[in-house]
């Protein structure tokens, strides 16, 4: 590790190295993972659980550590200043990133899970009163259906769930109907977690606000895959993963609009979101630091900074390889007749979900395993959607911007050698 | 089936395909479940795969009903049946499955949550008889 202005440079380097990807379209963007040359042999088809870091992110964390590292917001020198001044930064990246109006529309939390708790926290259980209505859809990860689900139980609220129909698609009329009853708050994915389906949420948001909702948008299969610009979307929040999206675990994002912060209130106590503590009272800073006690997950935020900026200069240009290959998987996988697939196949953020006709999901998976293929076998905490679609679950096979045709193709080599020996 | 004939098969069993082939093939030898056996109240809980079971003690020896909605793991019951069918309660109890797995070579084969599973039914026998 060189110790050394690091962040212009390495800007300029993976600037110029994009520039050389134009003249040579070809090249995998599997060269920026050490994980594959780590692991040749493995057919990484787990992309929605997790994704790979580029080399970039993983150097800036180490630079971090070696060379940078100290506590933000705290510091009386130099090298703390200096570091707080670069970690604001990164909010101000986020920002941008997703369109927001500000920095301070976003608040760190450790991942989308706690994000979509922070909302139940800080805002849902003070402005839901009993009797209001939440509304989620049927597909929801239980990140974004279970604190609704409690919430309602504990506070009398009505819970409705919209059902999707019975092969996987969004109801939109039944949406709209659902929403006619003016729930205060509607809580849904971008893009379902199992099926992948990208949902209209332009249009649900439009119509659930003109019906005074909140609407609260559970972005993390979206990002890595798709631009999100929330001013353009409307919603009043938008969380998110950065391990979803090429970067570090234990961080996520919450953004909140300017019009709903003042409604949201302090979930944990301690350092640094106060503005003065006496024996009797204690005031608050403003939002978003009001939200933000403790030492933050300063080297995540870090490497999330070169994650930010590898999807935007790689990724994004990525798109449409990546549908393409995506394509590649979904052909290939009707192309076997014991297959079952679900759910969108054309709005679709990458990620086949399928089962395969009188075979048990967990013995495909095992013998998937044994040939070096990762893929997921379950419900994808979706228990709800799975009980809907009458199955115990499905194999989710889930592409990122680094997945290839040759992938695919051991892939289905390896599932059709499953079914073969599995017929015994 | 006996333990050895099994330990014997999967010896001479020399790729990943041929040992879960003849751990499925094992399954078949599990008898047809009974209607009672599959109900929500005899399903083992902490394992990914459906799986059902019964452990009668009325008499001297343990009598175990074993079912899974899974051929690899239906392979495994009727290894775990062949330890453990018509043994007295304290043979059961001194059973060591996790070593016999290990010594018949399959325990590296089964992934954590299979290994969890296969935990899973081990207590349940075992809290069963004691």
């Amino acid at each position: 590790v060189i110790c050394n202005n690091l962040l212009d440079g390495e800007r300029f380097i993976v600037k110029i190295s994009s520039l050389i990807r134009i003249t040579s379209p070809d090249m995998s963007l599997k060269t920026d993972f050490p994980f594959f040359s780590n692991n040749p042999e493995l057919v990484y088809l787990d992309n929605a659980a997790t994704t790979q870091k580029p080399k970039a992110v993983i150097d800036a964390i180490s630079q971090y550590y070696s060379c940078n590292n100290a506590n933000v917001h705290r510091g009386s020198f130099d090298k703390a200043n200096e570091l707080t001044e670069h970690y604001e930064n990164v909010r101000r990246n986020v920002a941008k990133f997703i369109g927001a109006a500000s920095k301070d529309n976003i608040v760190w939390t450790s991942g989308t899970t706690d994000s979509i708790n922070l909302i139940q926290r800080s805002w849902a259980s003070h402005n839901l009163k009993s009797g209001d209505t939440i509304v989620v859809l049927g597909s929801e990860h239980h990140a974004n259906f279970v604190p609704w689900q409690q919430l309602a139980l504990s506070n009398n609220l009505n819970f409705e769930v919209i059902p999707l129909s019975k092969d996987g698609f969004l109801d939109f009329e039944l949406f709209t109907k659902v929403v006619a009853l003016k729930p205060k708050l509607v809580a849904i994915q971008h893009c379902s977690n199992a099926l992948g389906t990208i949902y209209p949420i332009k249009e649900m948001i439009t119509l659930a606000q003109a019906q005074g909702a909140v609407v609260a948008v559970d972005g993390a299969q979206a990002v890595a895959h798709l631009p999100v610009n929330v001013e353009e979307l409307g919603c009043d929040f938008y969380s998110f993963s950065a391990h979803k999206m090429y970067g570090p675990t234990g961080l996520g994002v919450l953004y909140a609009k300017d019009d709903i912060i003042p409604a949201m209130q302090p979930v944990k106590y301690g350092g640094e979101m106060v503005d003065s503590v006496s024996i009797s009272a204690t005031t608050f800073r403003k939002f978003p630091s009001n939200l933000e006690t403790g030492t933050p997950n300063i080297a995540a935020i870090i490497g999330f900074d070169s994650a930010i900026q590898f999807i935007s200069d790689k990724v994004m240009n990525n798109i449409k390889n990546e549908q393409k290959v995506f394509k590649h998987l979904v052909e290939a996988l009707q192309s076997v007749p014991e297959v079952t697939l679900y759910g969108d196949l054309e709005q679709n953020v990458g990620i086949a979900s399928f089962s395969v006709t009188d075979e048990s999901i967990f013995d495909i998976n095992t013998m998937l395993n044994e040939s070096n293929v990762a893929v997921r076998a379950g419900s994808h905490c979706a228990m709800p959607l799975m009980a809907h679609l009458n199955v115990n679950g499905t194999i989710r096979a889930s592409i990122g911007c680094y997945t290839d045709t040759k992938d695919i193709d051991n892939f289905i080599s390896a599932l059709k050698n499953a079914i073969e020996l599995l017929k015994i | 089936v006996e333990l050895t004939d099994i330990q014997a098969k999967l010896k001479t069993s020399n790729s990943w395909q041929e040992k879960y082939r003849q751990i499925m093939l094992l399954g078949k030898t599990l008898p047809p479940p009974a209607e009672s056996l599959l109900e929500e109240k005899n399903r083992v809980s902490g394992c990914e795969s459906n799986v059902w079971l019964t452990v009668d003690v009325s008499s001297s020896n343990v009598d175990l009903q074993l079912w899974s909605d899974s051929k690899v793991v239906k392979g495994l019951l009727a290894i775990v049946l062949s330890v453990y069918q018509n043994k007295t309660v304290q043979e059961v109890k001194g059973t060591k499955l996790k070593s016999i797995l290990e010594e018949l070579g399959i325990s590296r084969h089964l992934s954590d949550s299979r290994n969890n599973g296969l935990n899973a039914i081990n207590e349940a026998i075992q809290q069963a008889v004691d």
